[in-house]
């Protein structure tokens, strides 16, 4: 025991709770085991910043933190951010008894929970118990954080088969691995495997989210149904039960699965998200706008944060505000205006973020009446879209802008727009360049659709397009869909002034494709 | 914790005791600096002791309306019984050192069962503090207890024997046997013993596997010579 406490006081500690009498008491008691390294915070945003800023070795989290997110929360943002390592210790602290945090059915799992109030000798045998564990596991861990995963795996049987004691951990470990290297033939087996020797709640949301990830949403979906007979308050096979009828074009059950699981655990950005998103589609926009807002609530300081939400949301509002009067109309502009300052005030060096909160000033304006303001916004919004030569702001956001731009007669600007567009270039274009000097046509073609798509107006974008199309046809031989993309970018190719030193280029090109024409037509 | 739509009595009382709960943890913890601070052995003590008995009837409160209320999941975690003992071990042994009542645990090696330590753990709290209760008003009642887990059949079923076990005055023996809150008509309104017996009962029963039900069972120790109250889960 002693040997297991020795190394304490090389790790890094962080103990998580709002009450800072209690971080105090176990920091004293860690403190007396020999740690000496140990942080505190006493909110879930804090502990994330921290963590951000330094791998802790043992982190011990009280569930209820407040107001805020709660210890699972910041469990979940921590791994799948990768803030702590496989081999760091996460324990996670109740007031009440464990049993009340669905205890192993979380999607990510804590190594220990433990009930206040907690005592030395407790701590102490838990933390001794996990580093044993942990030390047993230590080969899997470190091939798992270096990304080695086929070695992590390729480890598990010879372990499993020295520490029968530690079977049910080490399947857990390896259909996680298994799913992290999207292995989901082989974690499939493993979770049935495991079911048909027991009937464990993870296994069974595992067992569904390999359907799901092979394409099979219908069996995917009765698991979590499975899962949701034996208990209601099972969040996650809310949330993945809503994925699966999504996928099926069920909108509505989508929706209800989600209303269902918010109802459980409101304080999680990515849920509220997808309920807003889900809502929309179905055409729900009061419970969409309820979403979104949540979702820029609680996601103030949370990693999962996203421009949409806000987008999102003043869209919605906009939309109420057609028709809407009084006090009303005013609570809805200011809620829609406080959103987008608040929004670039978080993205500050982000042109996308910039042009779309302007653009969304703008329909605010308008639909109020407010001609001057309307037409300030937009010019705003018009001025970051036109100096972009990176092509930071998408392609659908700047036609979006032409479009208002000639519905209010300045076609002007319109016009300006689409020449500052097609002098612009992509990042996609950039590494496709990269492909093809490295001779991978296959890759340069595929990440050029991509930039095309998005930029159909960039003839930089394009010239590469037909380019690499017909490189791919001479070499490959004739094919229908490759020959129709590189007419269509030539097609938009076209406008180059004769004095753009691409004007030569374009001309090769076009000949090269009505060579290339010809031929397909002698071979019909 | 979850609360049922319909607020009858009996889950706003068990809202409050929840409240009351959090409030005891603040004071448990608050009282440990202070001991902290004061060093060695004080009157504190005593008020901790009383602190953590307070805490442990009002976990024990919550624990009889969820069980009754049926808001726990059935068990399905493993537990390997040496780390079950452990874990007991690490929870009581100052306090019982204290009180200069000696713990023998006695559990098999590496047999993992299917049971809610949760529950489990906090139910042998309860019985441990009733035997503090009395140690306290009677100092040369009670000196040793043992946790024992054993495997044993029962017709024919396999089911893992959780007893604990002290050498003080024992139950009457009426009691003995089969547990069954009805038949034996305990008084549940008089003293500690009979909410402690129920809920042991309750936790007990709530452990189920393939058709197969847990149950309680008291007796006379055979090896100490008080009471036994014996866990039997399958």
């Amino acid at each position: 025991m002693a040997d297991e406490l020795a190394g304490l006081s090389k790790l890094q500690f962080l103990v998580i709770d709002d009450f800072a009498n209690f971080t105090a008491t176990l920091r004293d008691i860690l403190r007396s085991l020999g740690a000496v390294d140990v942080d505190t915070a006493s909110n879930g945003e804090d502990a994330i910043a921290q963590m951000q800023q330094k791998r802790y070795d043992v982190v011990l989290c009280d569930y209820n933190l407040g107001d805020g997110k709660n210890g699972n929360d910041v469990l979940e943002e921590a791994k799948i951010h990768r803030l702590v390592k496989s081999s760091a210790i996460y324990i996670l602290i109740t007031a009440e008894s464990a049993s009340d945090m669905v205890r192993g059915a979380l999607e990510y799992q804590p190594d220990d929970y433990l009930t206040k109030p907690l005592t030395k000798d407790v701590l102490t045998t838990r933390l001794v118990r996990i580093r044993t564990r942990n030390r047993i596991f230590t080969d899997v861990l470190r091939c798992r954080d270096r990304g080695d995963l086929v070695q992590a795996v390729k480890l598990l049987p010879a372990v499993i088969k020295a520490n029968p004691r530690y079977k049910r951990y080490a399947q857990r470990l390896w259909t996680e691995i298994l799913m992290e290297a999207k292995q989901y033939e082989k974690a499939h087996q493993l979770y049935k495997d495991i079911l048909q020797e027991k009937p464990l709640a993870w296994a069974m949301l595992g067992l569904g989210k390999s359907f799901y990830y092979q394409g099979d949403h219908e069996r995917a979906k009765r698991c979590f149904e499975n899962l949701l007979e034996q208990d209601k308050a099972y969040v996650q096979a809310w949330d993945w039960l809503a994925r699966c009828q999504r996928e099926m074009g069920d909108l509505e059950a989508a929706k209800g699965s989600l209303v269902a699981a918010v109802a459980i655990s409101p304080i999680n950005v990515r849920r509220q998200m997808q309920l807003g998103e889900v809502a929309m589609e179905a055409g729900d926009d009061d419970r969409a706008e309820r979403a979104f807002s949540r979702a820029v609530k609680v996601g103030k300081h949370s990693i999962f944060r996203s421009p949409d939400a806000y987008l999102n949301m003043t869209d919605l509002l906009v939309k109420k505000l057609d028709g809407a009067e009084g006090l009303n109309a005013k609570r809805l502009e200011s809620k829609a205006m406080e959103a987008m300052d608040e929004l670039r005030r978080l993205y500050r060096d982000d042109p996308s973020v910039a042009a779309q909160s302007r653009f969304a000033e703008h329909r605010v304006h308008a639909s109020r009446g407010r001609e001057a303001e309307a037409e300030k916004s937009l010019s705003r919004a018009y001025e970051i879209c036109k100096n972009d030569p990176e092509g930071r702001v998408s392609g659908a956001i700047k036609e979006q802008l032409i479009s208002e731009l000639e519905k209010q007669g300045r076609t002007d600007m319109a016009n300006e727009l689409v020449t500052a567009m097609q002098q612009e270039d992509s990042g996609l274009n950039t590494k496709a360049v990269e492909y093809y000097d490295k001779g991978n046509l296959d890759m340069a073609l595929k990440v050029l659709r991509k930039a095309f798509a998005d930029k159909p107006r960039s003839y930089s974008v394009c010239l590469n397009t037909a380019q690499v199309a017909m490189h791919h046809i001479v070499k490959n031989g004739i094919n229908k869909q490759n020959m129709q993309l590189a007419g269509e970018a030539l097609e938009r190719a076209k406008s180059i002034p004769e004095d753009d030193k691409r004007y030569k280029n374009l001309l090769a090109l076009q000949e090269r494709y009505s060579k290339l024409q010809q031929r397909q037509e002698a071979a019909n | 914790m979850s609360r049922p739509d319909n607020l009858d009595f009996s889950t706003l009382l068990a809202c409050s005791v929840h409240d009351m709960k959090n409030n005891v943890g603040l004071m448990i913890n608050q009282l440990a600096q202070l001991q902290e601070q004061l060093g060695e052995r004080t009157e504190l003590d005593v008020l901790g002791m009383q602190a953590s008995q307070l805490n442990q009837s009002l976990i024990q409160l919550l624990a009889v309306y969820k069980l009754e209320q049926n808001l726990y999941l059935p068990p399905t975690e493993e537990v390997y019984l040496d780390e079950l003992c452990e874990d007991f071990q690490a929870s009581h042994h100052a306090m019982l050192e204290a009180l200069d009542i000696e713990l023998v645990t006695d559990c098999e090696m590496d047999i993992p069962w299917t049971l809610d330590e949760a529950l489990l753990q906090s139910v042998l709290a309860t019985l441990v503090s009733n035997i503090l209760q009395l140690k306290q008003q009677q100092p040369d009642t009670v000196s040793a207890i043992i946790l024992r887990t054993t495997t044993q059949e029962v017709e024919g079923q396999c089911y893992l024997k959780i007893s604990i076990d002290d050498d003080g005055p024992g139950f009457d023996s009426e009691l003995w046997g089969h547990f069954e809150p009805k038949l034996t008509g305990v008084k549940f309104t008089s003293g500690n013993s009979g909410l402690g017996l129920y809920f042991s009962h309750l936790v007990a029963r709530h452990h189920q596997q393939n058709g197969q039900q847990g149950f309680l069972q008291l007796g006379e120790s055979e090896a100490l010579g008080g009471a036994s109250v014996s866990f039997y889960l399958p």
